[in-house]
């Protein structure tokens, strides 16, 4: 019983991650529809700029949040200066787009960075704490009470804020938005900024477990993705559920079964989802008018 | 004139010249290389051009598909010791099966689930070939040799003619085949999806037809491949193998066949030349970033392609009536 709460709580880590992900994938995805593929590797790209900061000197703390700054400027740059002018682009245009982003941050981060991985740090240090016969690190529960701050503090703000309300509207239909005197402009400035970061949080929370380099999304990406679509892309909180159903099964798929298998068996345990449920646990059938 | 206009003898122009250039020039080693690899990659980027040109579908496992493709080839030729067209033939259908399977799944839905599902497909078919090593030799890889037909053993030049010649047949099967009834159905598709349902045209059904025949491309050019370079890697048929077919496809001109080999030789020839410049050439990475905002630059704001820009100046210098005709006709 102890291993299996063990591989909960481990899971619960993972699932932040991937939750925080999930949840800048469809913000963007659910304003303007745009899939952003790039978000990986400019979480990626963020967290060189973050073990940077860190080997220059910069204390932890501070070296995160001007991280997190930066990858809203990124996100604001994308938008501003280049999506905002592909209004006319079609969906798939704008997802091809977004995949040149992603050979962009792939090309920049070993020019500006070097080829060789770099460390980053946990934000906290500390031996594990026993809590009713399962061991935790200090930084897991950080990693688990920052995500589940910040998801509470977006839905709280989508929910019952005048901007919440905007971007929702936004997200339901963009053209009755704008009749409707909704500034869908700053509604799409606003989730590209936020999107981005919560992609360079995310990591920043996986660079001191593996190494900070050019492949280290690669995981985190992929299961944000299939948390996307096992909580179906209708919801705002559709994603961050299946995050947290992935990141436990995980876990207990590779303790129970196979740490080589786990992510094979996760995939066609999805693709079995999409045989059965093909718009996700929460989503909806979706019809379009001609 | 007019069989020049004919676009099969364009190809086949077009093939003698690439296998013609390297005899002729006596060229190097390193430049047959280079000049193969285009060839090989133009295979399975023609095969990309028909899912992303036609039905407008992306995937990031075609490099993936590849790879299996490779794998398969060595596999049967080294192994059970078939011969190389045989196994050209199998690293051709079982992807496509395992093509059919997947887009039978992910292409129920309209929209971006063929782009997620084979991003998992890619990831989780390196842990595949990294794990099953008497198959693919596991991370260390596997070897082959070039290929042995009808008892005559190739060597470089004449396995690069080989694949030239495959490329002309594979382009003018294109062509042909997008001229056919099915190939009508995907150029509907691709102007408008729902006058194309109204029209009768199951948008499934062709939608996991080109998928799937794009894969079988995708198996051709990695047996290619690995009888060509003999040697191959699980790593090497990741996401990045994937994104350098679409860029190639979308900076060459979605949906037209010259169109991929124009943006494979873009991207194949760019880093070599950058790395000839001065300053640009210390940099690493460049020519990834520079053709990721190529692709961007394409979409933006000539989607036609490279394909298309001589054609295009010709008619905006020498303004003709044609130009407006096609006008029309589009």
């Amino acid at each position: 019983m102890d291993l299996f709460l063990q591989n909960i709580v481990g899971g619960l880590q993972s699932a932040s991650m991937y939750g925080l992900a999930a949840l800048g994938l469809v913000l963007i995805y659910k304003t303007t529809g745009v899939i952003n593929f790039a978000q990986g590797e400019l979480g990626m790209f963020n967290a060189f700029v973050a073990a940077w900061l860190y080997a220059n000197n910069v204390p932890l703390v501070i070296a995160v949040l001007l991280t997190l700054i930066i990858a809203g400027i990124v996100g604001f740059l994308i938008e501003w200066g280049v999506m905002r002018h592909a209004v006319k682009i079609d969906p798939l245009g704008k997802m091809i787009m977004t995949m040149g982003f992603v050979m962009i941050a792939q090309g920049l981060a070993p020019m500006f960075f070097g080829n060789n991985p770099l460390y980053f740090p946990k934000l906290l240090q500390g031996d594990p704490i026993n809590i009713g016969g399962v061991s935790i690190l200090p930084n897991t529960i950080l990693i688990i009470a920052i995500t589940l701050g910040i998801m509470a503090a977006l839905f709280y703000v989508l929910q019952k804020s005048k901007w919440g309300l905007a971007i929702r509207v936004t997200a339901e239909n963009i053209q009755t938005a704008k009749l409707m005197g909704v500034p869908t402009k700053y509604v799409s400035i606003a989730v590209w900024t936020l999107g981005t970061a919560l992609g360079a949080l995310a990591a920043t929370m996986v660079a001191p477990l593996t190494t900070v380099s050019v492949t280290m999304m690669a995981d985190i990406h992929l299961k944000s993705f299939i948390s996307a679509v096992l909580g179906g892309f209708a919801t705002f909180y559709g994603p961050v559920v299946g995050a947290f159903i992935i990141g436990i099964l995980n876990n207990l798929i590779g303790f129970y079964i196979s740490s080589k298998w786990a992510t094979a068996i996760l995939y066609v345990f999805i693709l079995i989802v999409l045989i059965f449920k093909p718009t996700g646990i929460f989503g909806k059938k979706h019809i379009k008018k001609v | 004139m007019s069989i020049l206009n004919k676009k099969q003898i364009q190809y086949i122009i077009f093939g003698v010249i690439a296998v013609l250039l390297p005899i002729l020039t006596q060229a190097k080693g390193s430049t047959i290389t280079l000049l193969a690899s285009i060839g090989i990659t133009a295979i399975a980027t023609l095969g990309f051009n028909v899912l992303l040109g036609f039905s407008g579908q992306i995937s990031l496992g075609h490099g993936a598909f590849m790879g299996l493709g490779a794998y398969i080839s060595a596999y049967f030729v080294s192994q059970m010791e078939l011969p190389f067209f045989l196994s050209l033939a199998l690293a051709a259908i079982i992807p496509f099966l395992v093509g059919f399977i997947l887009g039978l799944i992910a292409l129920r839905l309209e929209g971006h689930y063929l782009a997620i599902a084979t991003l998992g497909f890619a990831v989780v078919i390196e842990e595949i070939f990294a794990e099953l090593s008497e198959f693919t030799g596991g991370w260390s890889g596997t070897k082959t040799t070039y290929p042995i037909i009808f008892g005559h053993k190739f060597d470089k030049l004449s396995v690069y003619i080989l694949i030239i010649i495959i490329l002309v047949i594979l382009m003018i099967l294109t062509y042909n085949f997008m001229k056919s009834a099915t190939g009508r159905a995907l150029v509907a598709m691709k102007k408008s999806e729902h006058a194309a349902q109204a029209m009768g045209v199951s948008l499934f059904k062709y939608k996991l037809l080109a998928f799937s025949i794009s894969t079988m491309y995708a198996g051709i050019a990695g047996s290619l491949y690995i009888h060509f370079f003999r040697f191959a890697e699980p790593k090497l048929w990741g996401i990045t193998l994937s994104l350098d077919l679409l860029a190639a496809a979308v900076i060459g001109g979605l949906g037209t066949i010259g169109g991929a080999v124009v943006g494979v030789a873009f991207l194949k020839v760019l880093p070599t030349v950058l790395q000839m410049l001065p300053v640009f050439g210390d940099f690493d990475g460049l020519a990834f970033v520079l053709t990721g905002v190529a692709i961007v630059v394409f979409v933006m704001f000539y989607p036609r392609g490279l394909i298309n820009i001589p054609n295009d100046l010709y008619h905006k210098f020498f303004k003709r009536k044609r130009a407006e005709n096609e006008e029309v006709k589009a």
